[in-house]
């Protein structure tokens, strides 16, 4: 077995967060390895403008995913290679309001954040910088910026100006959307050419995923990305501390090396199902519950956002298919409002499925096949679709468990992923979806129909200030564990009514300035 | 069945402004349908039958008919599948598998032959039974047939819709890459877009389905 020699951090998983910890960490003079699993992707070779051919994106590697209401898997909630999920996710790149941090003093549900608003406005700023997010000239909504977003708003396409005329007509602010992909060139990355594949892979790099930008600046300041490489274990040494990741390396031939990196800093960074589940697989002696879960919290706490499509068939082509998905955005309906019968709220953002994701949207949500189908199909160019990103509350029923007899391709036990609404979730997206309808109707629809969907995941490793109730605390170090951090999507406490790449992006930002800040002192 | 309101529109007639890359995909899938290595010969004479009913293409010649069994022999014997299942059902080869046997089951319960055998009407009802989860037949006991049912159609229709023709017919340009897009705004049509000769307006669909019984499954997070 290959033992590579100490480094001061190694990352597991080089996907949103990952990419901002590899890049910072190694500017700040780290020697640094990143490892993931997936391939490290070449977009002018690898990327394919086809809806078929690119699902090699998604983590496809065997799970079961169960619950009251089980969620779809793979291209849905978890990519596989380095850039993570952000290489096919849609590009909504909003920063969370201040109520969001503090829904437990406010509404009385979940738990407070242990960081607030102000904490991360530094840090979203920064990352907004890095992606170059194109943004709206004002955001009406919270949470409050200090300057603007650095690129103009894109221009709207046919289902933005839907969104913009139904909003109107009904007195809804809206806004365009504030969107990692770049609008004017930014160092050698062109601006979007509204080629509408975001979401398989761009192929010209005018999306801010973390592969074309954290990830290429993490190796121009000497990190070392090592592809193919899945992580099995941490190890900790007699003391309790975490020193080093042992993983299994796929070679060139397809020829599996197990392998092992020493750091004195371990974080892992692989998103809510495959960081949970590292940590259960990492138990031992010492740890017989898992790693870093004293608490208990480790794989619970799982959310997800609702996030129903309504299409709307408009009386002119509205050709959604037509430049980025997100275009344009509501958030009058994020806040709580005594009004509703639930708390907290959603925000309410366009969508362009391409012909094969309309189609399976059609069939599964109005029972269309046979003749039905294909002359329904004539007719997409005339549909715009509005998808809800609506708040869920987190609850320890849901959640990732080591499946008891199931193994992956390694030989490594399955994640078993588990999911149910609660009532309050369910009250706020049935409010999310006959607003949806509305706002349709009042730009004009003439037939809308609604599919029911699931979007990101957030939560499974929640930080907190309390050891017995969080697995880890605000700077995303694990309480029981020396050495150990957790950082990405797993940590979130609640799951806000934004998509979560920039919250989780900024997270990973303010980690690793505590990280150089400790190291600096001397107190890693 | 409608004519397209597209008719003579063909989005092959762009490929030369393709990426090169994306041309050969879809050159490939055009001209090479993959041999059958995973479903036996009377398994594949079933989902023939099967796939003629969610999406028939009568309208087309036999030889010009976009093949879709193959393709999903593919995947399955290539496991090329998204990797999870439901709780409740089996990994994805042997939900195929149990599937097919349990619409002939299904069909022969209710009409004594199995489904290749019937005319379209009784293949439809069989279909539909499957789809309400009101089969007949010792395999619904172990495989939900609803979930199933969704599964078969969403498999159907990303073989379908990924192939030029059926890009045709819903006046799909294509890949478009990576000359995108100029003309963005509500109501306007670039000049690769074909325009339609008529309206066919799906509104009566969706007002008659509304409450239909969804196929089941998820279309996939879009954002
Ligand atoms: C279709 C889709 C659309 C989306 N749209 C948006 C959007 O518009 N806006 C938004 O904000 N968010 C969006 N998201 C969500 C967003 O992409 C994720 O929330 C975010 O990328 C998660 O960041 P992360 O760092 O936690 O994990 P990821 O970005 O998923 O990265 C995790 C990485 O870890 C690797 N990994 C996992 N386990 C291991 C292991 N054991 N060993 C080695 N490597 C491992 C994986 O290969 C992966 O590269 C979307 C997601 C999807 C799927």
């Amino acid at each position: 077995m290959r033992r590579h020699e100490e480094v001061d951090a190694v990352i597991v998983g080089v996907g949103a967060s990952g990419g901002v910890l590899v890049k910072k960490l190694a500017e700040a003079g780290w020697r640094v390895v990143g490892l993931d699993a997936g391939p490290h992707w070449n977009p002018h070779e690898d990327f394919v403008s086809d809806e078929r051919t690119m699902h090699k994106l998604y983590w496809r590697d065997r799970r079961v995913t169960g619950g009251d209401d089980p969620i779809e898997l793979a291209g849905n909630v978890t990519g596989r290679g380095v850039g993570g999920s952000t290489v096919h996710y849609s590009m909504y790149a909003l920063r969370m309001h201040r109520s969001d941090f503090e829904v437990r003093t406010r509404d009385g549900v979940a738990s407070d954040w242990p960081l607030s608003y102000e904490d991360l406005e530094p840090y979203y700023e920064e990352v907004e910088h890095e992606l170059g997010i194109a943004g709206p000239v004002d955001w009406p909504w919270d949470a409050p910026r200090r300057g603007a977003y650095p690129y103009r708003p894109h221009k709207l396409n046919g289902v933005g100006e839907v969104l913009a005329r139904g909003c109107d007509a009904l007195g809804i602010q809206w806004r365009p959307g504030a969107i990692a992909t770049l609008s004017a060139p930014k160092q050698e990355r062109p601006p979007c050419v509204y080629r509408g594949w975001c979401i398989y892979g761009c192929t010209t790099d005018a999306k801010s995923s973390t592969l074309v930008t954290y990830v290429r600046a993490a190796q121009k300041a000497g990190a070392e990305i090592r592809p193919n490489s899945m992580a099995f274990r941490v190890n900790t040494d007699p003391s309790g501390r975490a020193r080093s990741v042992s993983y299994y390396r796929t070679d060139e031939h397809g020829q599996v090396h197990e392998e092992e990196q020493a750091a004195r800093v371990v974080i892992v960074s692989g998103y809510s199902i495959e960081t949970p589940r590292l940590l259960l697989m990492s138990a031992s002696a010492q740890h017989p519950d898992g790693l870093a879960n004293a608490s208990g919290m480790v794989g619970k706490g799982l959310m997800v956002h609702s996030s129903d499509i309504v299409f709307g068939r408009m009386p002119e082509p509205v050709s959604m298919f037509k430049a980025p998905p997100p275009n344009t955005i509501t958030q009058d309906f994020y806040e709580t409002d005594p009004a509703n019968d639930f708390v907290r709220g959603y925000s309410v953002q366009t969508v362009g499925p391409l012909p094969i994701k309309f189609a399976q949207n059609v069939a599964s949500s109005l029972g269309l096949w046979g003749t039905d189908l294909r002359e329904f199909m004539y007719d997409y160019v005339h549909y715009a679709g509005l998808g809800l990103v609506g708040e869920t509350l987190p609850e320890d029923r849901n959640g990732v468990t080591l499946h008891p007899d199931e193994t992956d391709q390694y030989g490594l036990p399955i994640p078993a992923v588990s999911f149910g609404w609660g009532e309050n979730d369910s009250k706020l997206k049935t409010a999310g979806v006959a607003r949806q309808k509305q706002i349709l109707e009042a730009a004009g629809a003439q037939a809308t129909f609604a599919a029911s969907d699931t979007a990101h995941l957030m939560g499974g490793c929640r930080m907190g200030s309390d050891p017995s109730d969080s697995v880890v605390d605000r700077d995303c170090a694990a309480w029981d564990v020396s050495g150990l951090y957790i950082c990405d999507g797993s940590v979130f406490v609640t799951s806000s009514a934004s998509n979560p790449s920039l919250t989780i992006q900024a997270i990973a930002a303010r980690t690793a300035d505590r990280l150089v800040a400790a190291g600096r002192r001397h107190e890693l | 069945m409608k004519p397209s309101p597209y008719a003579g529109f063909d989005p092959l007639d762009e490929a030369r402004n393709w990426e090169d890359r994306t041309r050969e995909v879809v050159f490939h899938r055009l001209q090479h349908a993959p041999e059958i290595r995973f479903f036996t010969e009377r398994e594949v004479a079933t989902l023939d039958a099967i796939v003629d009913r969610i999406l028939p293409q009568e309208d087309r010649e036999p030889e010009a008919r976009v093949p879709i069994t193959p393709f999903i022999d593919q995947v399955l014997f290539e496991d090329d599948t998204d990797g999870f299942r439901k709780a409740d059902m089996p990994w994805e080869q042997d939900a195929w598998k149990w599937g097919l046997a349990g619409i002939d089951e299904t069909s022969r319960a209710r009409f004594g032959a199995d489904f290749g055998a019937l005319d379209a009407e009784r293949q439809n009802e069989v279909l539909s039974a499957v789809q309400k989860g009101q089969a007949e037949g010792e395999v619904w006991q172990r495989l939900p047939a609803g979930k199933f049912f969704g599964k078969l159609v969403q498999q159907v229709i990303s073989m379908y819709y990924a192939h030029p023709a059926a890009w045709a017919e819903i006046g799909w340009p294509g890949p478009a890459s990576k000359r995108g897009y100029m003309r963005t705004a509500y109501g306007r049509i670039d000049p690769w877009q074909p325009r339609p000769a008529h309206e066919l307006p799906s509104v009566a669909l969706v007002q008659a389905n509304e409450d239909g019984s969804g196929a089941g499954g998820s279309g996939g997070a879009l954002h």
